[in-house]
């Protein structure tokens, strides 16, 4: 099992849209995935329509937990299978990284037994035990990004974190660069911005970017993705985006 | 065990905070120019002979005591050129693609912005923080005054909007001088930028000149209120109307200034209330209280008062039902402060949505159970 986290220490950029929309790729491209909430708002949960977890089946919590795992993560749809965000989450916050790490062991043994492909992990949006976890187990971590004024500081403070934790707990973690969000191809200035960025580091700013369409919102809203029957030709257009950003992501994790 | 703090502090122990200049790698950056006018490199090197190294660079490990520059180029330059032989660093243990992403973030962020661009950007940063302009502050590392020269420039008389316009100047300073110039003395603000169309001059100099002349009309009595004065004289009574009704029903004007707390004071004075308004304010506050009697209070208002309060109500609530498309009409309501969490926004913010919630008859009482039931 190959492990993606989602991440930014900045709130409002889009992680949940994207760690959700990586998902349903990954399930359409035929692998078994797991999604699993980190984040005690539980966003994901909800985009999955899991409002209150049910207590049979296992919550990301109960991962930190010292008893042994016995819960199977919940089946969604199909491919999907997903460990929610309980309120018990708020309680791990400041936990020890030898907590994450405890985590860590708990998912890959899941992973293993259940024959997952691929885990997508979404984060909370500041640096606390659960995003350092998140970035514990996972292979590779993608960091959506808008382009607003103040998004320097959240991912210069998401790569310290990163380094941190790649010193300490992780030294196989892969940054797999910037995914630009909700981005406005009207704007002359924001095009410049991008352009200057991709002139100077090709590399490292993601080749599909996710422009600000009012689709993508009610995509979410339906619980859907945004692919999904797309009418007119700025849904078409969010579709097509939206397919290919996350094919990309999926071809640099599973390769 | 280890706590996040811990694992992060880690990662700055046992890091030199000074290495040999010699030790340090320098690959070629995007950023190709080092000085302009205004800061040149032997500026900077006179500065740290005489202080040092105020700034720490950034440097990434490359293993056998040797480091590249990750960020300060300029500094490391000009510590040469002031003969020093060891810079003050600070050591990232950032991968190659980690710290060109930061750079790249960090480029983009440099741009320098025009200052109207800059001015809506915060006022959609601020927009996003609803309203909270002390966690922009906070956010962006400024001063209050900063904030609000910047965000006064949205708000700009036509003479500083000439004066962008026609490309004299985007100078903040003398933009905000012309507009308080205009507000005292639009003849003066007129007159400054003929000028600075006839005879174009440096930056300075137009600052110098608008700060002159705005300090001028200061310093005279002022000539709008001057003006206003006398007229104001002849039409007493309709300017009084709303005072005078108010001393005719004086329970109720009791009732509407006691609900204190309408609305933070921000820099732009907000338009006083009108007297109904002013009555949604304390009924909303009411009803979002425990154990009111917002009955009561709504007895209590005057019948102008009410009359006027219901119209305002079923302005929103025809609003609501004409809206075919619940979304548009609630984001054009949010966009124009139409709708929002102060009381009159979320007055008209209920009274357009009980419509869409098949509501026959728009009545007070049923919007203000709507308010009091969501308050609970």
């Amino acid at each position: 099992m190959k492990t993606l986290t989602v991440a930014n220490q900045k709130g409002g950029v889009g992680k949940t849209t994207l760690t959700v929309h990586s998902g349903y790729a990954a399930a359409g491209a035929n692998l078994r995935v797991l999604m699993v909430d980190f984040d005690p708002q539980a966003s994901l949960s909800l985009g999955f329509n899991i409002v209150q977890p049910n207590p049979e089946y296992l919550t990301s919590a109960d991962l930190f937990s010292h008893d042994p795992v016995t819960k199977k993560p919940q089946p969604y749809d199909g491919n999907i299978d997903i460990i929610p965000a309980d309120e018990r989450l708020f309680d791990l916050i400041s936990a020890s990284t030898d907590d994450a790490i405890r985590a860590r062991t708990a998912l890959r043994a899941i992973g293993k037994a259940r024959k997952y492909d691929l885990c997508i992990i979404d984060t909370p949006p500041e640096r606390n035990l659960l995003l350092v976890a998140a970035l514990a187990i996972a292979d590779f971590v993608v960091i959506p990004m808008t382009l607003g004024l103040y998004e320097q500081g959240g991912v210069e403070r998401l790569i310290e974190t990163i380094e941190g934790t790649r010193m300490a707990l992780n030294p196989s973690l892969t940054t797999l660069g910037i995914q630009l969000m909700k981005t406005n191809s009207k704007s002359a200035r924001e095009r410049e911005q991008v352009q200057a960025m991709r002139d100077q580091f090709p590399e490292y700013v993601l080749k599909q970017e996710l422009t600000e369409l009012a689709s993508v919102r009610q995509a979410v809203n339906n619980r859907l993705p945004v692919w999904h029957n797309p009418r007119g030709s700025s849904h078409e257009k969010a579709a097509k985006e939206w397919r290919l950003a996350t094919a990309h992501i999926l071809n640099e994790v599973t390769r | 065990m280890s706590s996040v703090n811990d694992m992060m502090g880690k990662l700055r122990a046992a890091e030199p905070t000074e290495v040999d200049i010699s030790s340090i790698d320098v690959k070629p950056q995007a950023r190709k120019k080092f000085e302009d006018e205004n800061h040149t490199l032997q500026g900077l090197a006179d500065t740290i002979k005489a202080h040092g190294v105020l700034q720490p660079v950034v440097l990434r490990p490359l293993g056998g005591g040797r480091y590249e520059l990750v960020a300060g180029e300029r500094r490391l330059r000009a510590a040469k050129l002031a003969g020093l032989t060891k810079i003050p660093c600070r050591i990232r243990q950032r991968s190659e693609s980690e710290s060109a992403l930061v750079q790249a973030v960090e480029n983009i962020q440099r741009k320098d912005l025009e200052p109207i661009e800059e001015a809506t950007m915060l006022k959609q940063a601020l927009e996003q923080l609803n309203g909270d302009r002390a966690a922009l502050l906070r956010e962006i590392g400024k001063k209050e005054a900063w904030l609000t020269q910047r965000l006064n420039l949205l708000d700009l008389p036509p003479q500083a909007q000439s004066l962008i316009d026609e490309g004299l100047t985007t100078d903040v300073t003398t933009l905000n001088n012309v507009r308080q110039l205009a507000r005292k003395d639009p003849a003066a603000a007129d007159r400054l930028v003929d000028d600075a169309r006839k005879t174009p001059a440096g930056g300075a100099q137009l600052r110098a000149k608008s700060e002159a002349a705005k300090n001028e009309a200061k310093g005279k009595a002022n000539p709008s209120k001057a003006a206003s004065a006398a007229p104001g004289g002849g039409t007493k009574p309709t300017v009084a109307t709303p005072r005078d009704r108010s001393a005719e029903t004086p329970g109720a004007a009791a009732v509407y200034t006691g609900g204190a707390g309408i609305g933070g004071a921000g820099v732009f004075p907000a338009p006083p209330m009108k007297p109904h308004e002013k009555a949604i304010t304390s009924l909303v506050e009411a009803v979002r209280k425990p154990g009111a009697d917002a009955v009561k209070l709504l007895a209590s208002i005057s019948a102008p008062d009410r009359e006027l309060l219901e119209q305002h109500a079923k302005a929103y609530f025809e609003k609501g039902r004409q809206s075919t498309d619940l979304v548009p009409g609630i984001l054009a309501g949010l966009a124009r402060n139409e709708f929002g969490k102060a009381p009159v926004e979320f007055f008209n913010l209920t009274a357009f949505l009980l419509a869409q919630s098949k509501a026959e008859k728009m009545t007070i009482d049923a919007v203000l159970a709507a308010i009091a039931t969501a308050s609970t």
